[in-house]
């Protein structure tokens, strides 16, 4: 059979003339859901990598002693960090360094608040280096009382589970919309098959099986579905290029410093909530790249949008047809 | 080729239109169907090309019983029948050329040798220059020699016409019925219904005539026969 030529006028039906645009829509959100989808696991592996090899040394200041001996048991405690096997660097974050990572929370007046900082230390270490921290905690606070180690592992644990949430809803949308496309060719072809009722019966007559009728809806279905699916992937990439530029621009460096460590200056922040969500706001920078098979899956998005139409149009028309003729 | 058994034709609910139709089509056979207006020829012919199916009784086509038969199996036989109706039933949007060859597309034959053939046939009945015209484009009697060509493309093993005269005038109806009868000849069944008298007395073929609500047969130029028992196949054997 030729593909391209039709027994039936369905390219002329207002419902198909529709179909590749409400399959285009269709298909750019299951296209933005799949590539923000992208997106976040990149920005999970991103944060993960990002905060391996580095820790945060807390050192609570305590008035009732001088300075001098404030300096002597931070020596004592840089030494101690230093020395421990797998600890690649250590430095002292200075004041002003903790005001301006402190000003987005406390406002600008953070220099004239009567708060006492905390000292912290930026510590870098080799990632496959397996360091206890309880233990260099309990050494810590055997030269500074109330001093903490944290690898900002529960954060992180809690905004990559808000990450695997994400991508879970987004899979599941993407089903929905699948679903909903699916939909959408059924109440087409049923239409289609009303319409022509008339060709159809004369095509019977003429010794038409049914699967020569389906095959005219499929070859229309797959038509349409592909060109609506072309131009809604285009319009998706489009937007997801303009989102990551967008937020490649606003981004706060990471790893380019201890300095930079949002985590470090979130630490200061009085409750957990605060933490977590300060670090979402003041995410890491978004490098996304979409690898070479990110850009296939995109590519095939089209194509197999125009396989589940065809198939649904054939399977609609085979189960409802014995109704028309 | 084709047995009808105690058949009666019913629409729905209501009640037989036709009943104790008993009769037998021997192949390379040519019968007029003949009756009054609203006898119910069409209904006949639509239980032998297979439209629908009879109230009760048994069709035997081709020597398949229909009742048996599956949903997928009608359209090998409905390829072995031409059907050329009354109304056209042309689909509008296809060209004339591609009305005719329908038949031949849906068989899966060549395109090349689909083209040829159906510019002949067409040219034959005297369209030749509207092979890519639409049918609403053509006149009547243009319509009714395109519905014919699409019947006849596939030299069917069982020709039925429903009033295939009735749209074209005397010299186009004559060359009409010789095709059918170059048809039969090469072994076509033909059935025409008919309920033009001149043409019937003209082409002396056999007669399944409706009188009453059912079917007698009678050879060309023999009176009508009293009723017999309707039971018997044999009453109306007409092979």
């Amino acid at each position: 059979m030729n593909w391209r030529r039709s027994d039936l006028p369905l390219q002329a039906d207002p419902a198909t003339r529709f179909l590749p645009w409400i399959l285009g829509f269709l298909v750019y959100l299951s296209a933005l859901m799949i590539g923000c989808g992208l997106m976040i696991e990149q920005m999970a592996e991103s944060w993960q990598a990002g905060l391996a090899g580095n820790l945060t040394v807390e050192l609570p200041i305590d008035p009732g002693i001088d300075a001098k001996t404030r300096g002597d048991r931070l020596n004592a405690a840089i030494d101690l960090v230093t020395a421990t096997a797998g600890v690649t660097g250590a430095t002292v974050l200075e004041q002003a360094e903790l005001e301006r990572l402190l000003r987005p929370w406390l406002g600008d007046n953070v220099d004239q608040l009567d708060v006492a900082l905390p000292t912290m230390i930026a510590v870098t270490t080799d990632p496959k280096a397996v360091i206890d921290l309880a233990d260099l905690q309990q050494r810590l606070a055997a030269i500074v009382a109330g001093s903490r180690v944290d690898n900002h592992g529960d954060w992180v644990n809690d905004a990559l589970h808000f990450l695997h949430t994400l991508q879970a809803l987004a899979a599941f949308l993407v089903l929905l919309v699948l679903a909903a496309a699916a939909a959408t060719v059924i109440f087409v072809t049923r239409t289609g098959l009303a319409v022509h009722q008339p060709v159809i019966e004369i095509l019977h007559l003429v010794g038409a099986q049914d699967r020569y009728i389906a095959r005219q809806f499929q070859a229309q279905s797959f038509r349409v579905s592909l060109i609506g699916g072309i131009i809604g992937t285009l319009l998706a990439l489009g937007t997801l290029g303009g989102l990551a530029f967008t937020l490649n621009r606003r981004g706060i460096g990471f790893g380019e410093g201890a300095h930079d460590l949002p985590g470090t200056a979130v630490q200061a922040l009085p409750t957990a909530t605060d933490r977590l969500g300060s670090f979402l706001v003041h995410s890491l920078r978004f490098g996304i790249e979409l690898t070479p098979w990110h850009w296939l899956a995109m590519a095939a998005l089209p194509v197999m949008i125009a396989v589940l139409a065809m198939l649904t149009a054939r399977w609609t028309v085979l189960r409802s047809i014995h109704r028309v003729m | 080729m084709v047995l009808f058994e105690d058949v009666a034709v019913r629409y729905g609910a209501g009640r037989n239109i036709l009943e104790n139709i008993s009769f037998s089509l021997a192949p390379g056979s040519f019968h007029f169907l003949v009756g009054a207006s609203g006898a119910g020829k069409s209904s006949l012919l639509k239980l032998m090309y297979l439209a629908m199916p009879p109230a009760v009784g048994l069709i035997d086509m081709f020597g398949r019983n229909v009742a048996t038969l599956r949903r997928q199996d009608l359209p090998a036989l409905r390829r072995r029948i031409g059907v050329v109706f009354q109304d056209f039933r042309l689909i509008q949007h296809l060209s004339a050329l591609d009305n005719v060859a329908l038949p031949l597309r849906i068989a899966g034959h060549r395109e090349s040798d689909i083209r040829k053939h159906v510019t002949e046939l067409l040219a034959w009945v005297g369209l030749a220059d509207h092979l890519q015209d639409l049918p609403a484009t053509l006149s009547g009697g243009q319509q009714q020699r395109l519905a014919i060509a699409r019947a006849v493309i596939s030299r069917p093993s069982l020709l039925l016409a429903d009033e295939p005269t009735g749209n074209v005038d005397d010299g186009i109806g004559l060359r009409l019925m010789y095709l059918f009868e170059e048809l039969n000849k090469m072994g076509t069944t033909v059935v025409i219904a008919t309920h033009n008298d001149h043409l019937v007395s003209r082409f002396s073929h056999r007669q399944l005539r409706i009188e009453q609500g059912t079917v007698r047969a009678f050879d060309p130029g023999v009176a009508p026969r009293p009723s017999r028992p309707q039971n018997s196949p044999a009453a109306n054997d007409v092979g």
